[in-house]
């Protein structure tokens, strides 16, 4: 092989791209082009080193072969994919020419050449064959570029070659059939043109060649100059995909193998070709070296386990192989986030997948996103589920409600402020699953082998005023720090009330299998009605007849009941007992599986003994009796046993009245399946895949919500709704506008939403936030606020507001944001992009307005030792930590201050008869409040009517208060002296010790 | 890419399991652990094929415990990625980052940089499925892709594997069931 094998050329510097050529790639990347990625150039090796290897060789003056690099014969790597350091690129044509001091021998052996190459054209037809003649004859060659620029569209030539070849890259996936038509077409034209011309051609080309050749002097140097001066001009890019397999053979066939010398990457990343015109560019300022295209570096956009998944490299030297046992798949990424700083963030994508991505990628994912949203006049919104739309619990007295529910839906129709209790069930042994598991389409046949625990939801008051208000104006998505299937039940959950059907599936399997039974029930019937009529002729006794009247009634009642029933377990114990009843075996124990039909079975049975009594015993009807009356309770094998219960006219009623109950429940089950699968899509609809939990971020632990997982730029679109604030501001990576420790802006906190008959109870998933207004349930000094109370405790008429008032908020944003960002638009036209005000600003912005111009003095409410905080944040206001009630207070557009005085306008007491309140008290014009009144305002951003929360006049209002309030209160006040204690003896210890 | 090796393995048997079916119970034990895992150099262990009863030798009794701990070979149907190796998958899952998709057991990713560049815009979250430029390509989970391994990495018990559907005769293979 020639000395040339495996040439490749390697510059290292860094060139600053070209602004046109950048513009041109750039979709390739998704990134922001406005960064300078590395470049490595692709050369066809210079002449200059053929100089001077040639002169190395004239000086021995035997050896008179010389090398000539033509050009890329065809590209093995599709252009704009990623090559590896070392792969073979591209094979580039290297011509031999052994050059004599005769110049004959050139023109001979060119002749000889010129040969070689024209004949595959002509028998095989190929591009690359074709653009060989064609540098063979530079002038002429010249002469069609210039056709083709002209009359792009007419003529065949490379130039269209080309363009065909760019169309196929645009498609690479579905190779159609008309590029090789044309490819076809143009192979055959070539074939015609080439036919016809060559003999003149040729030899006209060989006279100009050899005109060059004399006009310079007789050094090879020369030569080869003249010659690459007409080389660029030809560039034939053979695509492989352009070409079908046999016609690629053909091109390397009719090339030599010793001709073709691979370029070999000279670094790994995106390969880039260079435009033609840019190539000859190139050439014109550069002889030496000819710039064919250039390696991109990969910037390593998304990183899954340690591995960039654009390019398969580990951008650090992390090791990520060691045993990292956590299987959770962030394992890898977290260490690589160490160590490579701030430019990576981890996002969690929809379906709960922990990648990490670049700062780039990540901006521009958002940029992506907020683009789609803004068209389609959305905001993005994160909602919590537990203690914020529903309260979950696990004691089973919750079961009590449920009929409740059941009947109060029913009755009120949808009635938002039903007590809607529903059931889910879940896995008990979750977090055992290994990962791919939980990745799989979760199936419902698998549930059945698995422990279930039943669970009850309560949905919070107005949840569906709530989702249906902001189902056309916001994305919705879920966070919660629960499962990933419990996260899935409960939207299940939401949908189905959103919807207003009151069956969750299990309801829908129940049906089917009470369907099944009545159908096998009515064959079973029709059959032995045929051997009925032909055995029995007569058989009547009262009691039967009265017995089977209330057993009819008695279904009936059953089957309504049944039908409202939503606790699984209880119906199936129900049923159970009833079997047990009905047959008189003890067999108390069923498999999930057996459940289906051993009933169906021991029918059966039933009906061929009935049968033979009836057919032979026609005086003992005891054995007959004796049934139906154990049976009165059951509800489809009693109603069977009727039918056996051999006299014609009852049969016929029975039969009516079975055919009736079958067709309403068929109904009611295609209803219901129906209304499950208008669920799903719904479920779809509103919250698609954007579900993420707690086994998806699990290496953030239970007490960490960032919003950076979801919105990797931190979700200038975003609202967040939740009832904790404290696990967002435990993220350590928040944007940077808020102080760190404390949460975004773009939270929405709402009021703790607790079930009240199980507060605080088997909680399912982690404790609700802190209410600060919760000491006002404690004293009952206001009445208003103790029937408030009360009728809060009545788990079946909740005065609970807070969702309208989410509702209200989210309203009023996503109207102020495109009231505002569409002024921006017409204004700043098509620039606004960045000038959009971001859902945190306006957040801000509105809560700055509620209370402005109030001066609020809180009493009782920040311990001593935190009171030193907040002076603190008064001196390096962006700092510190504020305490949470201070932080309310200011962000509502309230002053706060610490001793009250006649510019005071509230004075927030968590009890009566502190200093604070009595001065306040002498100062007209300021009110004495509780905290709940400052609550509800940043609940609702809304000023909050004061009227509720006024502590009444006058401290003779403290005797009023009731025992348990008083110990309640106390135990409070405990608490805060403990508090001072513990943080002065603290301060002691420090100071002395 | 499926081959068949002959591999090793350490059987740790407690002395409750001996007894006359001994050799039963260590092919038995055996399945059990090795089956479904990915070995990090030979990719995963898809089946146990044979397990020759004359390699399974005397054991040697561990002092501390009293279980004995069987060095078994046996060979062993595998499944191991290979870079460039064309593959048909699965799509599992679509993101706004790409597409999972699974051949078996093993996991693919493949990245929107890796999709053809008119594909690459295309996430549409409201289908959850990546949807080329001109609407004929609709990638959404259940489809059949056909694509390039370029990388793979091995953690514990599990491969990943990145792809590219960015090249010629790659890309969707088959619409899905839904789809």
């Amino acid at each position: 092989m020639s000395p040339l094998d495996s040439f490749a050329i390697l510059n290292e510097q860094q060139q600053q791209p070209k602004r046109d050529d950048d513009d041109e790639n750039d979709n390739n990347y998704g990134l922001s082009t406005r960064t300078k990625r590395k470049r490595t150039e692709i050369l066809l090796p210079p002449t200059s080193v053929l100089q001077q290897q040639d002169e190395e060789e004239e000086v021995q003056e035997d050896c008179n072969d010389c090398f000539i690099v033509v050009d890329v014969d065809h590209w093995m790597v599709l252009p704009g994919s990623i090559v590896k350091k070392g792969e073979t690129v591209a094979m580039a044509i290297q011509k031999t020419i052994s050059i004599n001091n005769n110049r004959n021998d050139i023109t001979n052996k060119q002749k000889e050449l010129e040969l070689e190459r024209i004949d595959p054209v002509i028998t095989t037809g190929t591009t690359t064959t074709a653009a060989a003649v064609k540098h063979k004859r530079p002038n002429r060659r010249r002469k069609q570029i210039q056709q083709t620029q002209q009359q792009p569209t007419t003529s065949i030539n490379i130039g269209n070659m080309n363009t065909n070849i760019h169309t196929n890259h645009n498609i690479p996936t579905k190779p159609s059939s008309n590029n090789t038509n044309n490819n076809e077409n143009a192979i055959s034209l070539i074939k015609e043109r080439l036919a016809s011309k060559w003999m003149t051609t040729t030899t006209a080309a060989a006279k100009t060649e050899k005109k060059d050749t004399l006009t310079n002097t007789n050094k090879t140097t020369t030569t080869v100059q003249v010659t690459m001066k007409a080389v660029p001009s030809s560039i034939s890019v053979v695509t492989k995909p352009s070409t079908p397999p046999p016609t690629t053979a053909a091109t390397t066939s009719s090339i030599k193998p010793k001709d073709l010398i691979p370029i070999i990457a000279p670094a790994t990343g995106f390969l880039r070709m260079m435009q033609q015109q840019q190539q000859q560019k190139q050439v014109n300022t550069n002889h030496r070296r000819r710039l064919i295209g250039y390696i991109e570096e990969c910037l390593h956009p998304t990183i899954l386990e340690g591995m960039c998944v654009v390019c398969g490299e580990r951008p650090t030297t992390t090791t990520t192989t060691t045993t990292m046992p956590n299987n959770n798949n962030n394992s890898n990424t977290d260490s690589l986030l160490q160590h490579t700083g701030p430019n990576l963030t981890q996002v969690t994508v929809s379906g709960g997948i922990t990648m990490t991505v670049s700062q780039q990628e990540g901006q521009s994912m958002a940029q992506w996103d907020a683009n789609r949203l803004f068209r389609q006049q959305r905001l993005s919104l994160v909602l919590d589920l537990d203690h914020t739309l529903v309260h979950a619990t696990s004691d089973v007295r919750a079961r009590n409600y449920l009929g409740h529910n059941t009947n109060h839906n029913n009755k009120t129709n949808n009635n938002t402020s039903a007590a809607g209790v529903r059931t889910i069930r879940l896995p008990l042994n979750e977090g055992t699953t290994d990962p791919l598991q939980l990745q799989q389409p979760s199936n419902h046949l698998h549930h059945q082998q698995q422990q279930w625990a039943q669970h009850y939801v309560k949905l919070r008051p107005h949840v569906n005023d709530l989702l249906r208000g902001i189902e056309s104006t916001y994305e919705v998505s879920v966070y919660t720090a629960g499962t990933k299937q419990y996260a899935e039940e409960v939207t299940m959950v939401l949908c189905r009330s959103l919807l207003g059907s009151s069956r969750d599936w299990d309801d829908i399997e129940r049906l089917r299998y009470q369907v099944q039974v009545l159908q096998m029930a009515q064959q079973q019937q029709q059959q032995q009605q045929q051997q009925q009529q032909i055995i029995i002729i007569n058989d009547t006794s009262k009691n039967d007849n009265t017995n089977t009247m209330d057993n009819t009634e008695d279904i009936e009642n059953n089957k309504r009941t049944n039908d409202q029933i939503t606790d699984r377990q209880q119906q199936h114990e129900e049923e159970e007992k009833e079997r047990n009843r009905d047959i008189n075996d003890g067999d108390d124990e069923y498999d999930n599986d057996d459940k289906a039909h051993q009933p169906v079975k021991k029918k059966r049975k039933k009906i061929s003994f009935a049968v033979s009594t009836v057919e032979h015993t026609e005086h003992h009807p005891d054995g007959e009796n004796d049934n139906p009356i154990t049976d009165a309770t059951t509800t489809t094998t009693t109603s069977f046993h009727h039918t056996k219960s051999d006299h014609n006219n009852m049969i016929t009623k029975d039969e009516e009245e079975e055919e009736e109950d079958l067709e309403r429940l068929q109904q009611e089950l295609v209803q219901a399946v129906e209304m499950e699968q208008a669920a799903h899509r719904l479920r779809q609809k509103l919250f698609g895949s954007r579900v993420y939990s707690r086994t998806d971020i699990g290496d953030l632990g239970q007490h960490v919500k960032s919003l950076k997982r979801i919105f990797p730029c931190g979700g200038t679109m975003a609202a967040v709704v939740d009832d904790r604030e404290d696990v967002w501001a435990n993220a350590d990576d928040n944007s940077d506008t808020t102080i760190k420790g404390e949460p975004p802006e773009n939270l929405l906190l709402v009021r703790p939403y607790h079930w009240q008959p199980f507060v605080g109870f088997a909680d399912i998933n982690n404790p609700a936030g802190t209410d600060l207004s919760e000491p006002k349930q404690g004293s009952n000094n206001n009445n208003t606020n103790n029937n408030n109370n009360t009728s809060n405790r009545d788990p079946y008429n909740e005065q609970d507001q807070q969702l309208l008032w989410t509702r209200d908020i989210l309203h009023r944003l996503h109207q102020q944001y495109y009231y505002h960002n569409q002024q921006c638009k017409t204004t700043r036209g098509t620039s606004g992009n960045r000038n959009r005000r971001t859902v945190p600003e306006l957040l801000k912005q509105m809560r700055q307005t509620v209370l402005q111009g109030c001066t609020l003095v809180l009493s009782g409410l920040v311990p001593l030792h935190k009171q030193q905080a907040i002076a603190a944040a008064e001196a390096s206001p962006n700092t510190t930590v504020r305490p949470p009630i201070v932080r309310f207070a200011q962000s509502l557009g309230a002053k706060t201050q610490d001793k009250v005085d006649e510019t005071v306008t509230h004075v927030v007491a968590a009890k009566d008869g502190s200093e604070k309140a009595n001065i306040a008290r002498t100062i007209p014009g300021c009110l004495l409040v509780r905290p709940g009144w400052l609550m509800e305002s940043y609940w609702s951003i809304r000023k909050a009517n004061v009227q509720p929360y006024l502590m009444a006049q006058g401290p003779a209002a403290i005797p009023i208060k009731n025992a348990s309030s008083s110990s309640n209160r106390d135990e409070k006040d405990d608490d805060d002296d403990d508090d001072d204690d513990f943080a002065l003896e603290l301060e002691d210890e420090l100071l002395n010790g | 890419m499926f081959y068949v090796k002959s591999l090793k393995h350490e059987i740790v048997a407690q002395p409750a399991l001996f007894g006359p079916k001994l050799k039963s119970t260590i092919v038995r034990l055996l399945k059990e652990e090795v089956e479904g895992l990915a070995l990090a150099e030979y990719g995963y262990v898809v089946n146990v094929i044979e397990v020759p009863e004359h390699e399974i030798k005397s054991g040697i009794i561990e002092y501390d415990t009293g279980d004995v701990v069987f060095s078994v070979k046996y060979t062993a149907l595998l499944l191991r990625p290979f870079i460039n190796e064309v593959l048909d998958a699965v799509v599992h899952q679509c993101n706004t980052l790409g597409f999972f998709a699974f051949v078996g057991p093993l996991r693919i990713f493949v990245s929107k940089h890796s999709m053809p560049e008119d594909m690459l815009n295309g996430w549409n979250p409201d289908k959850d499925s990546w949807i080329s430029d001109d609407k004929e390509v609709v990638i959404s989970s259940g489809c059949g892709v056909r694509l390039r391994i370029k990388g793979r990495t091995v953690e514990q018990g599990n491969i990943t594997a990145i792809g590219t559907i960015k090249d010629s005769y790659l890309g969707l293979m088959d619409e899905g069931e839904e789809g």
